[in-house]
C-alpha cells in the first residue's frame, strides 16, 4: 500500500491534467485551478522545512565552531532579521480605525460584495490595509438578498503600517448612486450634496409612508463624524493617523518597511553583482571554447566571429551584407537547430510524464 | 461536430477554411478534441507500449552510447580516488517542473553509486519543497547500496529560493569543498554558467543535463559532458537498462522519424502550393493539420 497509493494518486492527478487539455467545461477548469492552488499552498508550508534545514545545518556549524562558522552566523542572522520584519511583527497591534455606513436599496437588487467600495488615501501606497465588509441588516422579504427597500451596512476598516504619522487619511467610498442611498442609524436619508434653493423639491410622503427618494435640501440626518458627501459618493476623513509601535519599527511589506529596505538596499545590489559576474565568466568560457582544435571547433569559431562582427557597427562598415548574413544565421541555421532540440526535449518530457503517470518510472518514490 | 465536417470536406476534396476563433474539434463547448494533438498523443502512447513489449522480449536492444552518462560513473570514481566529494545540483526550479522530478530520479542512481564507493555527496537545493524530497531520495540511494548508516542528512542543504542567492551559496560551497565531480542536472537559468565556471575553477569534472535549450550553449562550453534536451530524460534508462525505460527511448526515436516524415512532406507540400497549387484533397488535409 505504501507504494500503490502514491502511484494511484499520481495516475489520477496526472490523467486529470492531461484531460484538462481536452475538456473545456467550466467546472473542470475551476477544478484544475483549485488543484493548482493546492500545490501553491503545500509549497508554502514546505518553507517551514526549509527554514528548519538552514537552522539545523548552520546552527550545528556555529555550535561546533567549524571553519567558516562566522558565515553561518551571518546566514542565520539574515534569516532571523527578515523573518522578524517580514512575518513576526505583522502580528503585533497596528493602528486601526473603522467607519460604518448604512445604505438603503432604492432600486433593483444589489450584490453585497460589489455594492460599496473604498480606496486608500491618495499617495499612501500600500501603507493602509483596507477591508470593506457589507452585510444585510434589514431584509423585508427575509430572502437573504438586498432588494428594494432593504438596508445594508458597510464597515470600512483600515490597518496602518507606516513608520510616521499620516497627516490626513481621506478614504473615498464609492457606491452605485442609482441603486443605493446612504441613510442614518434610524433610516433617515443623509444629505449628500447641498443643492441651491431654486432647485429644491418639496418634501412629500408617498401613499405608503416611505420617505421620499429625492432628498430635499436641508432635510435628512446629519453625517456621522468624519463622513461627508461628495459628487461621486462618500468621503471618510479619518484625520491624522498615528503610527503604532509596529509601524515605528518599519515592519511589514509596505513601501517604508525595513523588510522592503533590506531587500532593495542589500539583496538587490548583491543580486546585480552576481549577475554582473556573468560577463566575465562568459569571456573566460568563450576563451576556452574557441580554441581551434577540430573541424567542429573551426565551424564554431568562424560562425561566432561572423555573428559578433555582424552585430556591431564595425562589421557593417567592413562589409555591408554582414547584418543580413547574421540575420540569416540566426533566423535559419540557429532556429532550425534550436527547434530540433526543442522537439526532442518536448518528446522526452512527454514520455517522462507518461512513464510517471502510468507508474513505469518509480524512482521518485521511496522504497521500504 | 464541426471537426467532422472538415473531415467530410477532405473526403469530398474540399478544404474548408476554419474560423480562427472557433475550435474545429469542439463538442457542445465541453470537449475540445484538438484532433491532431490527440492523434499524436495516442500514436505516441501506442508506440511506447509496443516498444516496451519489444524491449522486454529482447533485453539487448541497441541504443547508442551517450558519453555524458558513461562519464557520471567515471566522475564518481575520480572523486573517490581523489578523496573529494561529489556535488549534485538539481536545478533551481520547484518540484512541479518535470526536470526537477526527473533530477530526483537520477539523484537516486547517483546516490547509490556514491554510497557504494563511500564518497560524500553534497546536494544544494534551491527550493524548500525539493529539500525533503532530495533527502529521502539520497537516503534511499544509501539504502539501496546497503549502507544506510553512512547517510548524512546535513549534506542536503537548502540554500535559498532566490536565484542568485542560491548561486552565490552554491559557488561558495564548490570553492570551499572542492568537489572532484560536479553534476548539474535539472532546470537552470542565468546561473548555469556561473556555477559551471566555478566548478571548472575548482578542478571538478562536470556533467550537465538540462532541457532548457537557452542554457545548453553555456553548459556545452563550460562542462566536460552535456546531456542535451532528451538525453537528460533518458539518463535513468541508460543507467538502469530496465526494458520499460529502454523501450521508451526507442519509441521516442521512432516517433521522431514519423514527425520528420510529416515535416518533410509539409515542407514539400508548402513549396508545391506556392509554385503550382495543391490538389483539393491535399489542400483539405493541410486544413485539417493547420487547425
Amino acid at each position: 500500500m505504501k507504494r500503490e497509493v502514491p502511484l494511484l494518486l499520481t495516475f489520477l492527478f496526472g490523467a486529470f491534467f492531461v484531460l484538462s487539455n481536452f475538456i473545456t467545461a467550466d467546472r473542470w477548469k475551476l477544478a484544475a485551478e483549485s488543484v493548482n492552488n493546492w500545490v501553491l499552498i503545500v509549497i508554502a508550508f514546505t518553507y517551514v522545512l526549509g527554514v528548519g534545514n538552514i537552522l539545523r545545518i548552520h546552527g550545528l556549524k556555529i555550535s561546533r565552531q567549524e571553519t567558516g562558522w562566522g558565515y553561518s552566523l551571518a546566514t542565520i542572522l539574515g534569516l532571523l532579521v527578515m523573518l522578524l520584519f517580514g512575518i513576526v511583527l505583522w502580528f503585533l497591534p497596528q493602528t486601526q480605525g473603522s467607519q460604518t455606513v448604512r445604505f438603503r436599496v432604492i432600486k433593483g437588487q444589489v450584490d453585497l460584495e460589489k455594492a460599496v467600495n473604498a480606496s486608500s488615501p491618495m499617495g499612501s501606497g500600500d501603507l493602509f490595509d483596507l477591508r470593506v465588509l457589507t452585510t444585510l441588516v434589514k431584509d423585508a422579504a427575509n430572502d437573504g438578498k438586498a432588494d428594494e427597500g432593504d438596508e445594508i451596512e458597510t464597515r470600512v476598516a483600515y490597518s496602518y503600517a507606516g513608520s510616521g504619522a499620516f497627516p490626513s487619511a481621506v478614504f473615498p467610498i464609492s457606491y452605485d448612486r442609482d441603486a443605493l442611498m446612504p441613510v442614518g442609524a434610524g433610516g433617515e436619508p443623509l444629505t449628500l450634496v447641498t443643492a441651491p434653493p431654486s432647485t429644491a423639491q418639496a418634501a412629500s410622503v408617498d401613499a405608503t409612508g416611505e420617505p421620499p427618494k429625492t432628498i430635499p435640501t436641508g432635510e435628512g440626518a446629519s453625517f456621522p463624524p468624519g463622513l461627508s458627501g461628495s459628487e461621486t459618493g462618500l468621503v471618510w476623513n479619518a484625520g491624522s493617523v498615528a503610527p503604532s509601535l509596529f509601524g515605528t519599527a518599519r515592519a511589514g511589506n509596505g513601501a517604508t518597511s525595513l523588510y522592503t529596505w533590506f531587500y532593495d538596499a542589500v539583496y538587490v545590489p548583491m543580486q546585480s553583482t552576481m549577475f554582473a559576474l556573468l560577463a566575465f565568466f562568459i569571456s573566460s568560457a568563450a576563451f576556452r571554447a574557441f580554441r581551434i582544435r577540430s573541424t567542429h571547433a573551426v565551424l564554431l569559431g568562424v560562425t561566432a566571429l561572423v555573428v559578433i562582427l555582424g552585430s556591431v557597427p564595425v562589421g557593417e562598415a567592413l562589409w555591408h551584407k554582414f547584418p543580413t548574413l547574421v540575420a540569416w544565421v540566426m533566423n535559419c541555421l540557429q532556429t532550425a537547430g534550436k527547434r530540433a532540440i526543442l522537439i526532442g526535449a518536448a518528446l522526452g518530457a512527454i514520455a517522462t510524464g507518461m512513464k510517471m503517470i502510468v507508474g513505469a518510472e518509480k524512482g521518485y518514490l521511496a522504497r521500504d | 461536430m464541426r471537426g467532422f465536417a472538415v473531415l467530410a470536406g477532405i473526403a469530398a476534396g474540399a478544404g474548408p477554411a476554419l474560423a480562427a476563433e472557433e475550435a474545429p474539434w469542439s463538442y457542445k463547448g465541453v470537449l475540445d478534441f484538438k484532433l491532431p494533438i490527440l492523434l499524436a498523443l495516442v500514436v505516441f502512447a501506442g508506440l511506447i507500449v509496443f516498444m516496451i513489449g519489444v524491449a522486454k522480449r529482447n533485453p539487448h536492444l541497441y541504443i547508442r552510447p551517450l558519453a555524458g552518462i558513461t562519464a557520471i560513473e567515471e566522475a564518481i570514481g575520480r572523486a573517490t580516488e581523489m578523496g573529494r566529494p561529489v556535488i549534485y545540483i538539481p536545478g533551481v526550479d520547484d518540484i512541479n517542473n518535470i526536470q526537477t522530478i526527473y533530477s530526483m530520479v537520477i539523484l537516486e542512481k547517483v546516490a547509490t553509486m556514491v554510497a557504494k564507493y563511500g564518497t560524500p555527496l553534497l546536494v544544494p537545493t534551491a527550493s524548500a519543497f525539493v529539500t525533503p524530497v532530495a533527502e529521502e531520495t539520497v537516503k534511499q540511494g544509501y539504502l539501496n547500496a546497503g549502507v544506510p548508516e553512512n547517510f548524512n542528512p546535513n549534506n542536503i542543504r537548502y540554500m535559498s529560493n532566490e536565484q542568485f542567492a542560491f548561486t552565490a551559496a552554491t559557488n561558495g560551497m564548490i570553492l570551499r569543498e572542492r568537489p572532484a565531480a560536479s553534476l548539474l542536472m535539472g532546470s537552470f537559468y542565468a546561473e548555469s554558467l556561473l556555477m559551471a565556471e566555478t566548478g571548472f575553477r575548482a578542478g571538478a569534472i562536470q556533467v550537465a543535463g538540462t532541457a532548457n535549450i537557452h542554457q545548453l550553449p553555456f553548459f556545452v562550453v563550460a562542462c566536460d559532458y552535456t546531456l542535451i534536451g532528451e538525453e537528460f530524460y533518458v539518463a535513468t534508462a541508460y543507467l538502469s537498462r530496465e526494458p520499460g525505460l529502454v523501450g521508451t527511448i526507442k519509441a521516442q526515436d521512432y516517433f521522431k522519424l514519423i514527425l520528420l516524415a510529416i515535416m518533410i512532406a509539409g515542407a514539400l507540400g508548402a513549396t508545391m502550393a506556392l509554385n503550382w497549387g495543391l490538389p483539393a484533397w491535399l489542400n483539405g488535409l493541410a486544413g485539417f493539420l493547420n487547425f
